[in-house]
């Protein structure tokens, strides 16, 4: 399990750990500096408007008012993306969303500048809004919210992105199956529990000093100076511990300009700390994602082709816009092999808070929609969702469509994991109705090849110092927002050096003292920081080793360093304490200490433009399975368990890893059932403003809401990750999401293609999916549409009336059964129907009873009276077991009785009063029945022609064909009346399962079958007995047959026991079984078939 | 100002604060007890929860004239002299504090549940930390933490029982 390594591996407590429960962690807001001002900023109620004018004289006048900076003391534009530099700390002359910052008051007290804001007298021009990303895309005049980069431009865009690899129409066309998909991904927001907060301090000799809870301290000490027009060798940045950021936080904000310039106007220290509400408005969320998918693939389930149209909403401003725009895109090429891709995305700017970077930036939303693409794909094709992820899974060392180099791979090993944990193959398409499990996969950057601006510097850096005591101090410039970059440090350099953990301490995130880091984004810390304290560990480990080797006259490379000791390798008998190992080393080599330093490989990537954006040194792998029940009462989802599986190269300590695992997945749960970052249209009488900026009313789950959580760590040792190791923050949110959509459709057969997937959307959902039910299909869109029930081949043709009586071919003119569209796959009636009929064969002594056809007609004879229903096994959604009692058709009915009559003669003997088990033992017989081969694999496999289920019985060892020793002659017709008529089929829809019944119906009519013609029934009535199954042959062109029942001797007469149509209710037959083939036209014969008794 | 007498982590403290002011201003700027941590100042988050007179309560909501001369326990007051409290230490060994923000109020109301309830079921712990927002860990990790408490307790009061 550990192989090697004396620290990495091992679940280690954190370095800040106990500081953190103990409440000694200071964060930003528990600093307070002596003669510290507070900071309020005053923030635009318009969505868009020009400012024409402001006057703070009022507000700078009142007594506490030390300071009032406005937009005009800051006029250099800034953006965390240097080719988009649209920001301006304080609005100059436009505010571009309800809460954009105008200006700034520093008092003595909070209460005094939130008085003196009201002072501020500001004039606004308010000017048309836009609230809609495709309102904002088709403006063909201004005033745009941007200005036009190109005269006679549309300032409302922020980037377009067109990007295609392969023959991505070729492989559309050549496809069996494409499968299109329009799916909406709701904005939601990083939320952490710390608020944004800053204090700046000007210390009157040109030195500034910024203290902010950001992940970025690096980008932020660049953009003051800038924006301030300092040196940057002035101006220090430290980041105290950050109460989670979640790429909330990466970039800089407006208050962290203004407790700067607040602090040099004044001469004072200044705090500025956001109200909860300037959280949400701040933003720089998940974008809204409208997304429509053309996914092509093969009859094996192999990808052809894929086809993207993205729009994005982006807010008011760029943020990291231009590499949402790319990564929306350029990340979804793997986990899954895509002979073609095409993807076009466009980013709109809006009057509402700007859209950023979160969790999983650009890649969670395409990626639901993918992933639910995929699992309409699997159900089309009837294959296991797992197995066609699978199919499609990269090869080791394959590269991606788009050109990127994948160094390690785990994906297989993820999907693996969670098939198995979850209990996968006895759950998907098994559950009872409401309840169901579905999967995903994704992938996710270990940072980004190519930093945010142009250089080629390190990505980052560490620098270690080594003291006598044996104390080992690491300055290292990234920055801990929870994720466990200092410990990660640290268990490196105690893994390298040999010291105990207690000896280490971190310093981080302090522009003055530490190296460069260019901050905790894109999952890149472990990979970049890992590396470069390795780098750095390792040069003072060599001159340990030369030091120590030469006091004992062996090789360097002969000196261990673990444990706190030094070692001999050949002699483990000699040691050192690692104290006096330093000693020796400061004695030789001066005063200890190193920098070490990671920079990332250049030159590979994609050889187009914008090949560069998504490039990344190792790609994580990713897979979940959900489990959720779904009320359809009220479209409440409840998500039992996600089993989390996560490729992140090595865990360094698998404890950490799994808790980001837990962490990702319980986010992706949160969007995808709970959270909604919206904002008031003009109709709601405040356009642009925030729907529900509370942690009361902007829903995140409490512990209550959360579901079990399972890690299952992947480690697929990167070649160039330290020690093997690749991100874990951020690339397990992905699948929760569309995991989750996957099992409400597993468990109820509505797609929910937008977020979230509340109570009133998955109610609508379920609503509609009833209505079109009831319309008998009359709505049905194609597979996945949750449209109108199909029929089996024999129900279709009872539709028509080509049977129980009613005198009329069966045409062109077919219906769809609208039966079945009330009810559940199983109810609570139907076990209590079934416990009652063994019971009562039981009670019978049938369990007893000589003859096994006793069993079978005395059981069937209790249903007499059952309403006939035709469909019943045609609900929407994935093929599925249905146990319904209540109402039968003449098939349906046919195997139920088989079913009971099997559990009755069991031994040992199936108790009726044990649920699970006898509802298990149920399922299992009934599956064996009614598919081919025993095994449930989708629509095809359900063997909707008789005559197959006949033979297939006999091959199952359930009946023994009669119908040829009855004097049955061979039928030489061809059975193809589904693929004929595919219209009637509302799963044959999909070509693939059409071909796959089309496949199956040459075979059967290749294959002889037998049956008794009309004619010669009453001559072999004697080699029928009480209890056969008896099939009537339909003249139907293209079916073979057209009724079902059960043989019944009643007063000298044989009789069928069966559901008719024509009397809507389960009937012994008046006439003779003879007589009744004779007399209804479009039957021309039987077929018999014994059941064979299981005792 | 109003001058206002606590008792908090066992000390007799006594200091100026506005008449206004909340138990969670008084704790942070009168007496310089920064542990307890303000994520909404309106009562949703719960970071701010400390332990008064045995129960649970949101600093932040609570008028801290409604405190004069009552028990308050804070993070900072949690440990048993140089010792860290069971919640402490095992929030620390199983990882059930990353960002560490929300840390101090859900261990405030994971010490009030442990005094009421010594030996709570994963769906007990899970119920007592309702009022406890967690951004990080999914709280899987936290359960854990709980439960490992529990035990430890529950080991330690039979070891020194009657």
């Amino acid at each position: 399990m550990n192989s090697g390594f004396s620290a990495i591996g091992r679940r280690m407590r954190k370095v800040d750990g106990l500081a953190k429960a103990s409440g000694r962690a200071r964060y930003t807001d528990d600093l307070r500096l002596p003669g510290m001002l507070h900071g309020k900023i005053l923030r635009s109620p318009h969505p868009h408007a020009r400012i024409v004018s402001v006057d703070a004289s009022a507000a700078e006048a009142m007594p506490g008012v030390h300071g009032v900076v406005t937009g005009r003391d800051m006029p250099t534009t800034y953006g965390i993306i240097p080719w988009t530099p649209d920001e301006h700390p304080l609005c100059v002359d436009r505010v571009r969303y309800v809460g954009d910052g105008v200006a700034a008051v520093a008092a003595d007290e909070e209460e005094t500048a939130l008085a003196a804001l009201d002072r501020i007298a500001v004039e606004y021009e308010e000017l048309p809004a836009y609230l809609d990303p495709f309102d904002a895309i088709a403006a063909r005049s201004g005033p745009f919210i941007h200005e036009p980069r190109r005269p006679g431009g549309n300032g409302n865009v922020t980037k377009v992105v067109k990007l295609a690899f392969g023959d991505v129409d070729g492989g559309l066309a050549k496809a069996d199956i494409v499968v299109e998909g329009d799916y909406f991904f709701e904005g939601t927001t990083h939320t952490p529990i710390e608020p944004h907060c800053a204090i700046g301090l000007a210390e009157g000799n040109g030195k500034l000093t910024v203290w902010s809870a950001t992940q970025v301290p690096h980008y932020l000490h660049r953009e003051l100076a800038r924006v301030l027009e300092m040196d940057p060798a002035m101006v220090r940045v430290v980041q105290p511990p950050v109460g989670g950021a979640f790429g909330g936080k990466s970039e800089p904000f407006d208050l962290e300009f203004c407790v700067a310039k607040l602090s040099m106007k004044t001469g004072r220290p200044v705090k500025i700390l956001y109200t909860r509400e300037e959280v949400f408005y701040a933003h720089r969320g998940r974008h809204p994602f409208h997304m429509k998918y053309k996914t092509g693939a093969d009859r094996d389930g192999r990808l052809t082709s894929v086809d993207a149209e993205i729009v994005m909403d982006g807010g008011a401003y760029a943020s990291f816009g231009l590499v949402t725009t790319y990564y929306a895109g350029q990340l979804l090429t793997a986990p899954y092999r895509m002979p073609a891709y095409r993807f076009h995305s466009t980013r709109a700017y809006t009057n509402k808070p700007a859209c950023g970077p979160k969790r999983g930036h650009g890649s969670v939303q395409p990626r639901f929609a993918f992933e639910v693409q995929l699992d309409r794909i699997a159900e089309a094709l009837t294959l296991d969702p797992v197995e066609l992820r699978r199919r499609n899974a990269l090869e080791q060392g394959e590269a991606t469509v788009n050109g990127f180099r994948v160094s390690s791979n785990g994906f297989l090993e993820c999907l693996d994991a969670v098939e198995k944990a979850s209990g996968w193959r006895d759950k998907h398409r098994k559950l009872p109705f409401g309840r169901g499990v579905g999967v995903a996969g994704s992938t996710y950057i270990s940072g980004t090849n190519y930093p945010v601006y142009p250089n080629d510097m390190p990505q980052s850096g560490v620098q270690i110092q080594v003291d006598r005591s044996g104390r080992v101090s690491v300055f290292s410039g990234a920055s801990e927002i929870g994720q466990g970059a200092d410990s990660m440090v640290a268990y490196v350099t105690a893994e390298e050096l040999g010291v105990p953990l207690k000896h280490i301490r971190v310093l981080a995130g302090d522009t003055d003292f530490t190296p460069v880091d260019l901050g905790a984004y894109s999952s890149r810390v472990t990979f970049m920081l890992g590396n470069a304290c390795i780098d750095a560990a390792r040069k003072i480990k060599s001159q340990v080793q030369q030091a120590v080797a030469k006091e004992w006259g062996v090789k360097p490379g002969e000196v261990l360093l673990a444990g706190g000791l030094a070692v001999q390798a050949g002699d483990t008998g000699v040691q050192m304490p690692i104290r006096d190992a330093f000693q020796l080393a400061e004695a030789a080599f001066g005063t200890l200490g190193a920098t070490g330093s990671y920079n990332t490989p250049k030159d590979i990537h994609g050889s187009y433009r914008g090949g560069t954006i998504g490039a990344s040194p190792a790609y994580s792998f990713t897979a979940h399975v959900a489990e959720v029940d779904v009320d359809p009462e009220t479209g409440f989802v409840e998500v039992r368990k996600i089993w989390i599986a996560h490729d992140c190269g090595r865990a360094l300590n698998p404890l950490l890893v799994e808790g980001q695992m837990e962490g990702s997945a319980y986010m992706g749960f949160a969007e995808a059932l709970m959270e909604e970052h919206v904002f008031k249209s003009a109709d709601e009488g405040r356009a642009g403003l925030h729907n529900a900026p509370s942690l009361l009313d902007y829903r995140i789950p409490t512990s209550l809401d959360t579901p079990a959580l399972e890690s299952l760590i992947v480690e697929s040792i990167d070649p160039e990750g330290p020690y093997g190791a690749k991100e874990a923050g951020e690339g397990p949110l992905h699948p929760s999401i569309p995991a989750i959509a996957n099992a409400i459709y597993d468990a109820v057969g509505v797609r929910m293609n937008s977020l979230p997937f509340s109570p009133p959307r998955v109610w609508r959902a379920l609503q509609g999916a009833r209505t079109v039910r009831r319309d008998g299909g009359s709505g049905a869109r194609g597979p996945g549409s949750g449209a109108a029930a199909g029929a089996m081949a024999l129900c279709a043709a009872l539709i028509a009336g080509a049977c129980g009586g009613v005198q009329e071919e069966a045409g062109e003119t077919l219906s769809l059964p609208a039966a079945g569209a009330e009810r559940n796959w199983e109810t609570e009636r139907d076990w209590e129907i079934a416990r009652e009929r063994v019971a009562w064969a039981r009670e019978e002594g049938l369990d007893q009873a000589p003859e096994f056809g006793d069993v079978v007609a005395g059981i069937g004879e209790q249903f007499v009276g059952t309403a006939y229903e035709p469909g019943t096994l045609e609900l929407p959604g994935p093929e599925r077991l249905v146990v319904n009692l209540e109402a039968l058709d003449c098939v349906t009915f046919v195997e139920n009785v088989l079913v009971l009559a099997r559990l009755v003669r069991t031994a040992p003997p199936v108790s009726s009063s044990d649920t699970g088990q006898f509802r298990a033992a149920y399922r299992r017989e009934l599956t064996r029945i009614r598919y081919r081969g025993g095994a449930m694999d989708g629509y095809a496999s359900r063997l909707h022609y008789f005559s197959e289920w006949i033979s297939d019985a006999e091959d199952k060892g359930l009946v023994q064909d009669l119908s040829r020793r009855l004097g049955g002659v061979a039928d030489p017709s061809v059975v193809d009346f589904m693929s004929t008529h595919p219209a009637a089929y509302r799963q044959l829809a999909d070509p693939a399962v059409l071909a796959q019944v089309a496949e199956i119906e040459a075979r059967l009519s290749a294959s002889p079958r037998f049956y008794v013609p009309a004619r010669d029934i009453e001559a072999h009535s004697d080699g029928i007995r009480t209890g056969d199954v008896i099939a009537a042959t339909s003249t139907v062109a293209g079916l073979d047959v057209a009724h079902t029942g059960i043989a019944v001797w009643r007063d000298g007469k044989l009789r069928l026991l069966h559901a008719p149509l024509a009397d809507s209710h389960v009937q012994i037959s008046e006439n003779s079984l003879a007589q009744r083939i004779r007399d209804i036209q479009g039957q021309d014969g039987i077929m018999v078939a014994r059941p064979v008794d299981p005792a | 100002m109003e001058i206002v007498r606590l008792r908090v982590n066992g000390d007799e403290r006594v200091c100026g604060v506005p008449a206004h002011y909340t138990l969670l201003e008084t704790l942070r700027y009168g007496l310089g007890l920064t542990g307890s941590k303000q994520g909404c100042d309106k009562g949703d988050c719960g970071a701010c929860t400390v332990v008064l007179d045995g129960m649970a309560v949101l600093s932040c909501l609570t008028p801290v004239r409604e405190v004069e001369g009552r028990h308050v326990r804070t993070v900072e007051g949690l440990s048993r002299g140089t010792e860290p409290h069971p919640l402490q230490d095992e929030f620390d060994l199983a990882g059930a504090a990353q960002c560490g923000f929300c840390t101090p109020g859900i261990l405030c109301s994971a010490a009030a549940l442990l005094e009421q309830n010594p030996s709570p079921s994963r769906n007990e712990i899970r119920a007592a930390l309702a009022g406890n927002l967690c951004r990080c860990t999914g709280y899987e990790k936290i359960y854990d933490a709980v439960e490992a408490a529990a035990a430890r307790e529950r080991t330690r009061l039979a070891a020194s029982g009657p």
